[in-house]
């Protein structure tokens, strides 16, 4: 048997959102969730509208503290490490928002917004950065006119090719992509995933793909856990979930997707 | 009562020049049928269902004819037109976080509508009671005194879709009732405009580019590209049958159906491409696609804008 080295380890992750000062109830979004991503793979994480799933993927990056649990990248305990220790990992594990119109300053050209990982994270050849972004956003089918202009005049789906070339300037390991095409039409969606696809194939990065997509999911993911109210209710290989889904929960979103289609 | 579009161009004034959102563009919607507009972002199918209501912003000049049956409504003036919004064709409009008034209760928003109608307040608050009900809220008590915020996105596209036919109108104009939405959010929007169409005998015409939501709800289906139409025909033959590259191009770009991308990006409204406005994408491109713009072409039941069809 062949052992797959897992990049990302998530173990028993849990959090818990406390009643806010004016009343309510905390809230207990993510539950005990485990599960490994293997090095050069993407594991899809599905589930409805508010069961958790871009908690996790917030968690991972460190954008919120988890309540418990840990996560493993390549050996190192991510929730444990230091803020300022925390500072390098943050280059080598990246995450890619839903909306496009809030992943940029808008106040800023697309130039200046490709320029700050050079300054932010100190990347080599920093006296001919622009030359390096005109060459770098080419493989990413964008033209160097765009450069000039202001995030906030640039289409949604170009929004998205830009960010994902800032991501590949820094040469991450692994990806969070959370929700990266829900607001994208059909046919840009198509380009996007083709694109993420080819990445990987060409550099080896890991993703977590966070979508409510299950066709999408199903086209892009290895493997695939399924998210109710916080739980991992079930996890396997892509064709075996969708072959043979042992909970009654996977079986009612396979049905409600394959609704539409009928 | 048809709707039907004549010649009508839709134009902004912006900073970097005139553009031209809706081209040239011919259309009947029929009554008894159910009619989608699909296309990409920026292909104007939002547009041509503003100007149907009436509602662009100030910079747009509209040339051409909207008739309602027999009345004009390009022509109409605002007043006449408050009597026809709402009460005759009425809109869902696009992502109800933003379409709700966030500081006012859903039931006041929905009762609005009965008030404007001219009913006591007694009557629309029992009225919007059983509107909540019949859209299958069990308890519309406490719907009512919700604000948007407090209801998910599915509760709050059904208060939308409730405020739409609150007044009984003939047509109803729904922009992207699926945008953004999960599969199990999706299929309750779908089974709430199935029950609006029976129930309250009213047309539609759905905006979206959720092709399988058109596939699955629309009778007919016309495809925009860069504000003109590149086809129209039934659903059935739109998704069995696409004749024009771009929709053929859409259909292979679902997931399910291969998720094969489209090279290129739709051209920016200020620096349009001659001849056909799909030529630079497309696979079959010809001496002509570069230089003639082609004509919406009759085919079987439906027709296609493409010289392959001449």
């Amino acid at each position: 048997m062949c052992v797959v080295i897992a990049i990302l380890e998530v173990k028993n992750l849990s959090k818990t959102f406390r009643a806010s000062r004016l009343g309510g109830k905390a809230h207990r979004a993510v539950e005990n969730v485990s599960f490994a991503i293997p090095a050069g793979q993407t594991y899809g994480l599905m589930g409805e509208s508010g069961c958790g799933k871009s908690t996790i993927g917030r968690m991972i990056v460190r954008l919120i503290p988890a309540t418990k649990g840990q996560v493993f990248f390549r050996g190192a305990d991510l929730l444990a490490i230091k803020q300022r220790a925390f500072r390098p990992y943050r280059r080598r594990i990246q995450m890619l928002f839903q909306h496009p119109s809030t992943s940029l300053n808008p106040r800023m050209t697309v130039l200046d917004s490709l320029r700050e990982p050079f300054l932010l994270h100190d990347l080599p050849g920093r006296d001919c950065m622009d030359d390096r972004i005109r060459e770098h956003i080419e493989s990413f089918g964008l033209q160097s006119e765009l450069l000039e202009r202001r995030t906030s005049q640039v289409s949604g789906g170009q929004i998205q090719r830009i960010v994902l070339a800032r991501i590949m300037l820094l040469e991450p390991e692994f990806i969070v992509l959370d929700e990266p095409t829900s607001m994208l039409d059909v046919s840009v969606q198509a380009q996007m995933m083709f694109l993420l696809q080819e990445l990987q194939e060409r550099s080896g990065v890991s993703y977590l793909l966070i979508s409510h997509d299950l066709d999408l999911i199903r086209r892009c993911s290895h493997r695939i856990g399924i998210m109710k109210e916080g739980r991992l209710v079930e996890q396997n290989e892509t064709e075996a979930l969708f072959g043979a889904p042992k909970q009654a929960y996977t079986q009612e979103l396979i049905y409600n997707f394959e609704c539409m289609k009928n | 009562m048809d709707i039907r579009v004549e010649d009508l161009y839709v134009r902004f004034a912006t900073l970097s020049g005139d553009i031209e959102a809706v081209n040239h563009v011919d259309l009947t919607f029929s009554q008894d049928q159910i009619t989608g507009l699909i296309g990409e972002s920026g292909s104007g199918k939002s547009v041509l269902g503003l100007t149907i209501m009436g509602l662009l912003q100030s910079n747009a000049t509209v040339e051409g004819r909207i008739f309602l049956g027999e009345r004009e409504l390009i022509s109409l003036s605002e007043k006449d037109l408050c009597a026809i919004r709402g009460r005759e064709i009425a809109l869902v409009a696009q992502n109800p976080a933003t379409s709700l008034n966030p500081s006012q209760k859903v039931g006041r928003q929905i009762e609005e509508v009965f008030r404007l109608a001219g009913e006591g307040k007694v009557d629309s608050t029992r009225r919007t009671h059983e509107l909540l009900e019949r859209m299958g809220f069990s308890d519309s008590e406490r719907v009512m005194h919700s604000y948007p915020f407090e209801l998910s996105g599915g509760m709050c596209q059904r208060i939308l879709t409730a405020i739409a036919v609150a007044a009984h109108p003939r047509w109803i104009i729904a922009d992207e009732p699926t945008k953004g939405l999960d599969a199990v959010v999706r299929n309750q929007v779908y089974d709430t405009f199935c029950m609006v169409k029976e129930q309250y005998n009213v047309s539609l015409i759905v905006i979206t580019h959720d092709l399988l939501l058109a596939r699955k709800f629309c009778d007919q289906i016309v495809v925009l590209y860069s504000g003109r139409v590149l086809e129209i025909n039934t659903a059935q033959a739109i998704f069995n049958n696409p004749r024009h590259p771009y929709t053929q191009g859409l259909i292979a770009s679902l997931p399910h159906l291969g998720m094969r991308p489209m090279p290129g990006f739709s051209a920016a409204f200020t620096d349009q491409p001659s001849g056909c406005v799909f030529h630079p994408r497309c696979p079959y491109i010809d001496e002509d696609c570069r230089k003639i713009e082609p004509k919406l072409i009759p085919v079987e039941e439906g027709s296609v804008r493409c010289h392959r069809y001449s």
